[in-house]
């Protein structure tokens, strides 16, 4: 019984700030998207070539998201049964949106007018492949000005 | 070739399914609490349908897991060489019936005060020293020992296991449980003779086999529940384990009594006596 309080607790203070960290995030997350709507950003420019350009750079946006003991509980409850992990799909969604937002404003500060061969890789940080889980996301492109 | 880049605000939300986490842990705790009740509940139906259809080594192998945790829950120390082992084997090897032939029975003479018999699954026989110091004659000694035989040709002691058999079934398959004789946490939760308790009907069961091999070994089943009626009615303050865990009624005596009578057995013959110094180990009290 006493376990089952400490999880309903853990459960509580886990979606209590978890949501509201996730409001406040995706709140900040389309004001910039907006303030950098100007700016392009594209997949291409591996093989074929560039756009013309007087100048080039390469750009990394990088950011680490936590998950909360809300989510990693939704997501050990999904284990036993398979389907898709909706607690999870805000998570990753931040992190890319956040990690292109980065490379983008850095390439903004520097003068870029788009961004050319644009990647995303994500990769988890976890404890032994147990627990509690963390999401890196990596997004990297060209600078063109 | 040129296109003009128009750029446009993400309004839609496609990557991020719009179900409220709330609502949708609420349906996958569900949906999992519902499937474990469920597979519980079969799980109990199912003891039943799968006790009887165990192969006899899988019994074994269930009371080899199992020995080490009852030997610790009896208290007291194993036995092995006493004399008395034998005697005992001896007592019980005229009363293994053909459905019990194919199983080793073992017999463990646990060194405790408090009288008690019982049985794990796999043929293994506990009987202590309390109880053969509160027994007055060998048929008392042959009847419990019936009734413990019973309860082994019946399986009661797997099926009192319930939905444990199959976390046992399951770690033997995966061979953990035991290792190097010691027993694990998970054994020790699964067997539990303070609490064990088979059904009125399995006493019943058990009783009535006692009953039948004491007539096979003496031709009447005269001194053979001395035992339960010196404990039911005389001497109240003293309540031995064996009748707590084997509750044997003023009821369950005259069921006995009146099972003896519709097959028209005597229940009045000679006392076959105790070998002396049954008391003491290997028969030798001593010269005090
Ligand atoms: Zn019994």
């Amino acid at each position: 019984m006493g376990d089952l309080i400490v999880v309903l607790i853990l459960l509580a203070i886990g979606y209590g700030f978890g949501s509201y960290a996730e409001r406040q995030h995706y709140k900040s997350i389309r004001e910039r998207e907006k303030a950098t709507l100007h700016v392009p950003i594209m997949t291409f420019g591996a093989k074929q070539s560039l756009p013309p350009a007087k100048e080039t750079a390469l750009f990394v946006g990088s950011v680490v998201v936590a998950s909360d003991y809300f989510k990693t509980f939704a997501l050990a409850l999904r284990n036993l049964v398979g389907g898709r992990v909706l607690s999870y799909e805000s998570l990753l969604d931040r992190g890319r949106r956040e990690a292109l937002l980065r490379m983008k404003e850095e390439a903004i500060a520097w003068g870029a007018t788009e961004l050319a061969n644009v990647r995303i890789n994500t990769s988890s940080l976890s404890q032994g492949g147990q627990g509690m889980i963390s999401i890196e996301v990596i997004a990297y492109g060209t600078g063109i000005r | 070739m040129n296109m003009k880049y128009t750029p446009k605000e993400i309004t839609e939300e496609v990557n991020v399914t719009p179900t409220h986490p709330l609502v949708n842990l609420g349906y996958l705790a569900g949906t999992v609490v519902v499937s474990l009740v469920a597979i519980y509940a079969a799980m109990g139906v199912a003891v039943d349908l799968v006790v009887p259809r165990l192969s006899r080594s899988t019994e074994i192998k269930i009371g080899d897991s199992l020995l080490p945790v009852a030997q610790d829950q009896f208290g007291g120390n194993v036995l092995a060489d006493d004399t008395r082992v034998d005697y005992l084997e001896s007592l019980a090897q005229p009363l293994i019936r053909e459905e019990l032939s194919d199983l080793p029975i073992t017999i463990h003479l646990m060194d405790t005060e408090i009288a008690n018999a019982a049985i794990i699954a796999g043929g293994h026989v506990f009987v202590t020293t309390g109880l053969l110091e509160e027994s007055r004659s060998e048929n008392e000694l042959v009847f419990i020992l019936g009734h413990e035989l019973g309860h082994l040709a019946n399986r009661d002691s797997l099926k009192s296991l319930g939905r444990s058999l199959f976390l046992l079934l399951g770690s033997l398959a995966l061979g953990i449980g035991t290792q190097n004789g010691q027993s694990s946490p998970l054994l020790n939760t699964t067997l539990d003779f303070q609490s064990l308790h088979y059904s009125r009907e399995q006493e019943t069961q058990a009783d009535r086999y006692g009953m039948i091999l004491t007539i096979e070994q003496y031709g009447h089943g005269g001194y053979a529940l001395d035992f339960f009626e010196r404990h039911s009615a005389h001497e109240p303050s003293f309540i031995p384990e064996y009748v707590l865990t084997h509750p044997l009624s003023e009821n369950r005596i005259e069921a006995l009594e009146l099972f003896a009578a519709e097959n028209n057995w005597s229940l009045t013959g000679d006392l076959v006596p105790l070998p002396e110094g049954i008391e003491c180990p290997n028969f030798d009290c001593g010269n005090e």
